[in-house]
């Protein structure tokens, strides 16, 4: 998958970098490597995978719902299908994807070489991975959770769930916030440290500043939802009564916390969503964002206030009326900062040239969706609208609205747009069209008649409804478009797989974009930059066209993996830092980690064995070798 | 065009830094603040269901005892002394010092961690008896991993200094390791007041 | 009768509040979602083909001052929503009916259907039933919300929006029915297997069709004629009074519904079947049938005994 271009002799320089920076080959390499861009591409695929995954799942449901009184899937198969699907599709899909895509992007975007903890992000994925199949080893072996991705209490306790199915989502909460929460903080401190010299603040490049505000959100939210899901494991592991309303708990404390969560938790989904589209009408427009000053700031804006919006989840359950007052007016307010950037965005689109490739289509599909997404999120934030449309089909149309318009359409645009920086070859751009078509004919069938037959009373959650409902015509309709929604995924991974094949050679940066990555070969070398680039705009590829004038930096060794390490708000070159190299103890610290956690389901000690068994290779993984050089 | 083609040589920047210019210190405080806020949320979780209650603790059950728990702390704050000296030792690059104050840290650290236990044991309430005895375990259990956490980490050091290649950068990991030791000495001050001394105030 | 369940089919003050209040949110985003996307539109079609290092300040002004512009009219819109809502909300709220004859019912959620505890301050001070909720028409019935398991969720779209019930929790909710029909309450919050099939109905009547339907619950079962006596045996012999009671010929539990006068129910099972004959005997035969995993365990009666007791049920009117 290298760009087809005859390989010049590197100078002995060069050639030392390639050999320093070279992950291993074949098997042992794919469990050794740090590459970021071997373990952002790993993170991509694997979520794809789930995505694929809980999309099977959900075309399942929608069968059963093609017709009242159905009988394809028993309800404790149906319950157990809804809370799996979205427990994979936030969990397992669309945070990885998004962190993925920034393991992947940040320190090609930023002028580095690579993560600033390669080895930890090495250890997320396969804590990643392993979180997802034992999910799915639940649901294969009749344990999937059957109460609902999130999980309430006291339908989530033993009494009501004497399964391990919630041990099992619990868990999984766990292994996807273990690896979530080590890449999220390996990111922060790259962006802020490891930006190439000149990158001051106000040039970072926007998708960076939608991933370093989106991982500061992950480490608070992250770390919450983890909390919560100990004490329900706890609860029912050793009987604490955290949420035990006979014995001094309350069923509500879940829904705080969980909340407290789960709100951010869509931010951090869209909010990196919001990173690929400036990218995208930048690109596509040919100009230069309008507004990158106000988008930085609403995009922080909005994950600051996104942490203040949790109980329009909980407007039903009978709180305060005050209280609810004030959280109805943060759920108007919290979406003028998104509106901030959809200006800012027709503005740039206004002032250039459209572009008229894949991407693009996926960004009007976006604003189609999206912003519909958005307006009916501002209902919701009325208390007395909520309480007739909360937990009804409304909410299942707004939803995914939001999260599909808001994230799946960037990225799948930004899988054509970065695709060939990837691989040095560009995918087809008729499937790219082809798949746009299917996915938004296929999302827009599906879930806007959601909204009317939630107002038609229809609730979340069943997996059957009565005919004489009169919801059998729109549920047939729904049907048909996630089929055509799935078709439209089949044709985007098959022109993903098969451009790795038949796509056309990509060079550099085909699409004449203006952020570093581009600077850079398609794909790009181990080690990214053999000199690292000095920055002196934001659109550094268009304001130095020429590759012989851009400025570079020397100085640093080609026998160890040296970065540089610079100052947070104007990166100033600090010092040099050599990052480690391959190892296998990452891996097994996974494997350690894993065991851990899946016996934590059937006894407390899990705890105690899966720290020894983390623990120890952790510190083989540390363990400074002889030479000076890890 | 001409005036921006100058390199930037940055052959004679240090290889190695202390403090925010070590990747471990970032990474420690990264640390401090996730697992900072997990101990936050044990504490929310304390308040908001002792809100739910008419009596808190329930009735039957005493307070902790507030001899073990000042004793643990008073330990607690006692050792920020040794590491600080520790941390100082490490600054220098002093590597002896760094093994002396390591050894007698983590002879301190065992013997917190056994008043610890002797604390917990000394609880008069179990986890499962009701929701006080949850967040109350729950608290005090979550601090006690970072105990057990920064104890490990201590003896890590101890023998990477005894038998490892040394180079700079580990007496900036040390130093790090200081400043995560102070975090969770620090940090159980406010949970202390929470556990032990509110109830016997309000 | 028509069954209505629709939150744009308002049939109480309430429900008709909060459907306006829906059309002109909807107005608003409806306009909005256009603006957006027209303008969007017109970007496209009529760009202004600047370069990648053009700079036009007068643009740059223009652009300014649209995006200012269309922002501080997205804040005013907003306000204004705010401000609809907030009046909305607060007319909503109907002032504690305090007068004597305020029917009072306490709603206990179960999996999966609906316990029913009209309350009064006379003998026999509480009168149960299940399923189905009758009320007076164009008077406010105070409901007070419980939950005896997981957390269900009162919903009667026509009605007014939705309360949960929560375990330890207990809460008022006051609905009304200006019209007379058949509404239906879906649970609306997941509470396990059969979340789908716990619907409960409720009838507004005309005050006198009221009395009467109240007066005839308050009634204990009639002694059955001899041709069904064999079924009342059957029923009391039978693992039934475990769980359900009659009033007057079997008291037994009450963790599942009260059958004093299932006979006078439009539906069987919190709505999952019609109540009819058939239906009612299928039913008892196999409830795992119709509503797998409910609590009702299945072959409890068969052949000549079933018939017996289908026929006695059916005259608890």
């Amino acid at each position: 998958m290298t760009a087809t271009r005859a390989p010049a002799p590197l100078p002995p320089h060069e050639e030392t970098f390639a050999r320093t920076w070279a992950s291993p080959r074949g098997v042992a390499g794919f469990f050794t490597s740090v590459d970021h861009k071997s373990i952002g591409l790993r993170f991509i695929a694997t979520a794809l995978l789930f995505l694929a995954l809980g999309g099977a799942l959900a075309l399942t449901m929608r069968t059963q719902l093609m017709r009242p009184d159905n009988h394809l899937l028993s309800p404790q198969l149906y319950n157990q299908f809804f809370t799996v699907h979205g427990t994979t599709m936030m969990f397992l899909f669309a945070v990885p994807a998004m962190m993925g895509l920034g393991v992947y992007l940040v320190p090609l975007m930023i002028g580095t070489r690579n993560l600033i903890f390669p080895r930890l992000v090495a250890y997320s994925y396969w804590v990643y991975l392993l979180g997802g199949l034992f999910l799915y080893s639940g649901l294969l072996t009749g344990n999937g959770p059957p109460a609902g991705w999130f999980s309430y209490t006291p339908l989530s306790e033993l009494t009501f769930d004497p399964t391990k199915g919630s041990d099992i989502w619990a868990q999984t909460i766990t292994f996807t916030e273990i690896s979530m929460l080590c890449v999220a903080v390996t990111l922060i401190i790259t962006i802020f440290k490891q930006r190439a010299p000149g990158m001051s603040l106000e040039r970072i490049p926007l998708f960076v500043w939608s991933i370093l505000v989106t991982s500061f959100m992950v480490v608070f939210a992250m770390t919450t939802v983890a909390t919560a899901s100990f004490f329900l494991a706890a609860d029912r592991l050793v009987d604490t009564r955290f949420f035990d309303e006979r014995n001094g708990g309350d069923p509500v404390l879940w829904q705080h916390l969980f909340w407290l969560f789960g709100h951010p938790e869509v931010y951090i989904i869209f909010l990196p969503g919001t990173g690929i589209v400036s990218h995208l009408v930048t690109t596509f427009s040919r100009r230069p964002m309008f507004g990158y000053t106000a988008i930085v700031f609403a995009t922080i804006a909005t994950g600051i206030i996104s942490f203040g919006v949790w109980v329009h989840h909980m407007f039903a359950v009978g709180l305060p009326q005050l209280g609810l007052s004030f959280y109805s007016a943060s759920s108007l307010i919290v979406t003028i900062p998104t509106a901030i950037q959809l200006f800012c965005w027709i503005a740039t689109l206004w002032s250039g040239r459209p572009q008229w490739r894949a991407p693009l289509l996926f960004v009007l599909g976006f604003f189609f969706i999206l912003v519909r997404g958005g307006l009916t999120g501002v209902m919701l934030a009325s208390v007395p609208f909520d309480l007739q449309a909360h937990d009804s089909y409304f909410v299942v149309g707004h939803l995914h609205d939001v999260l599909i318009g808001g994230a799946v359409f960037p990225l799948m645009g930004a899988l054509i747009y970065w695709y060939p920086k990837a691989t040095g070859r560009l995918t087809s751009e008729t499937a790219g069209r082809w798949a746009f078509a299917l996915l938004f004919i296929g999302q827009n069938l599906t879930f806007f008649p959601m909204h009317i037959l939630g107002l038609h009373g229809m609730p979340r959650r069943v997996y059957t409804y009565l005919a004489s409902s009169g919801w059998g015509n729109l549920n047939f309709l729904e049907t048909i478009g996630a089929y055509i929604l799935a078709l439209g995924v089949l044709v985007t991974v098959a022109n993903l797989v098969l451009s790795a094949f038949f796509g056309s050679p990509a060079g550099d940066n085909p699409w004449a974009a203006d952020t570093l990555e581009w600077a850079t070969t398609s794909p790009p070398p181990p080690g990214n930059f053999p000199a690292i680039p000095v920055v002196w705009d934001r659109d550094p590829l268009w304001s130095q066209t020429d590759p012989s004038e851009r400025s570079v930096v020397v100085g640093l060794r080609a026998d160890r993996r040296e970065v540089l390490f610079t100052t947070t708000l104007d990166a100033v070159p600090v010092r040099r830092l050599s990052l480690p190299g391959p190892t296998i103890w990452t891996f097994w610290a996974a494997i350690g980690t894993t065991i851990g956690l899946v016996m934590l389901i059937f006894t407390p000690w899990g705890l105690v064995v899966g720290s020894l068994l983390a623990a120890t290779p952790l510190i083989v993984w540390a363990w400074p070798k002889a030479g000076g050089s890890e | 065009m001409t005036q921006r083609t100058r390199a930037v040589d940055v052959s004679q920047l240090p290889g190695e830094g202390f403090g925010t210019a070590s990747p471990t210190w970032w990474g420690t405080f990264g640390f401090m603040f996730i697992e900072g806020s997990s101990l936050l949320l044990c504490a929310m979780a304390y308040i908001y269901l002792s809100r739910r209650s008419p009596h808190w603790p329930p009735s039957g059950t005493p307070p902790p005892s507030l001899v073990a728990g000042t004793i643990l702390t008073a330990a607690l704050l006692l050792s920020l002394l040794p590491a600080w000296l520790l941390g100082r030792a490490a600054k220098s690059l002093d590597r002896g010092a760094v093994i002396l104050w390591s050894v007698i840290g983590v002879v301190i650290e065992a013997i917190i961690v056994l008043l610890r236990a002797q604390e917990l044991h000394a609880l008069p309430v179990r986890w499962d008896a009701s929701a006080y005895g949850s967040t109350v375990w729950f608290t005090v259990g979550v601090h006690t991993t970072l105990l057990v956490l920064d104890f490990g980490e201590t003896l890590v050091f101890l023998a990477l200094f005894l038998w490892a290649p040394l180079s700079k950068r580990h007496f900036a990991d040390v130093a790090d390791s200081v400043m995560y030791w102070f975090f969770v000495a620090l940090i159980w001050v406010p949970l202390y007041f929470m556990l032990y001394v509110s109830p016997r105030l309000f | 009768m028509q069954e209505a369940h629709s939150v744009l089919g308002p049939a109480s003050p309430q429900a008709a509040a909060i459907a306006h209040l829906a059309w002109i949110f909807f107005g608003v985003a409806a306009l909005v979602w256009l603006a957006v996307l027209g303008s969007l539109t017109v970007a496209l079609l009529r760009p202004h083909g600047l370069g990648e290092r053009d700079v036009d300040p007068q643009l740059t002004r223009r652009h300014r001052n649209v995006v200012s512009g269309a922002l501080g009219l997205s804040a005013v819109a907003l306000l204004v929503l705010g401000v609809v809502d907030y009046s909305t909300g607060r007319g909503i709220e109907t002032p504690r009916a305090a007068t004597p004859d305020t029917v009072r019912v306490r709603l206990i959620g179960r999996q999966w259907w609906w316990e029913i505890q009209y309350e009064q301050k006379t003998p026999p001070y509480r009168v149960t039933t299940a399923n189905e909720l009758h009320i007076p028409l164009g008077r406010p019935v105070v409901l007070t919300l419980e939950s005896s398991d997981v957390i269900h969720s009162f919903w009667a779209p026509s009605l007014h929006g939705k309360s949960d019930l929560v375990p330890s929790y207990s809460s008022e909710f006051v609905i009304q029915a200006d019209k007379p029909g058949v509404y239906r309450a879906p649970c609306a919050e997941y509470c396990g297997a059969q979340h789908a099939k716990m619907m409960l109905l409720i009838i507004a009547q005309p005050a006198d069709s009221f009395a009467g339907w109240y007066a005839n619950e308050m009634r204990d079962a009639p002694t059955p004629p001899p041709n069904v006596a064999r079924g009342q045996e059957v029923f009391r012999t039978a693992a039934c009074p475990f769980c359900h009671t009659i009033r007057g010929a079997a008291t037994g539990g009450s963790v599942a519904p009260d059958l004093t006068h299932i006979a006078s129910r439009m539906t069987l099972a919190a709505g999952t079947l019609p109540n009819r004959r058939a239906e009612l005997a299928a039913w008892i035969a196999n409830a795992q049938g119709p509503k797998p995993g409910n609590r009702m365990p299945a072959n409890l009666v068969s052949g000549g005994d079933l018939n017996a007791l289908v026929d006695y049920l059916g005259t608890l009117r």
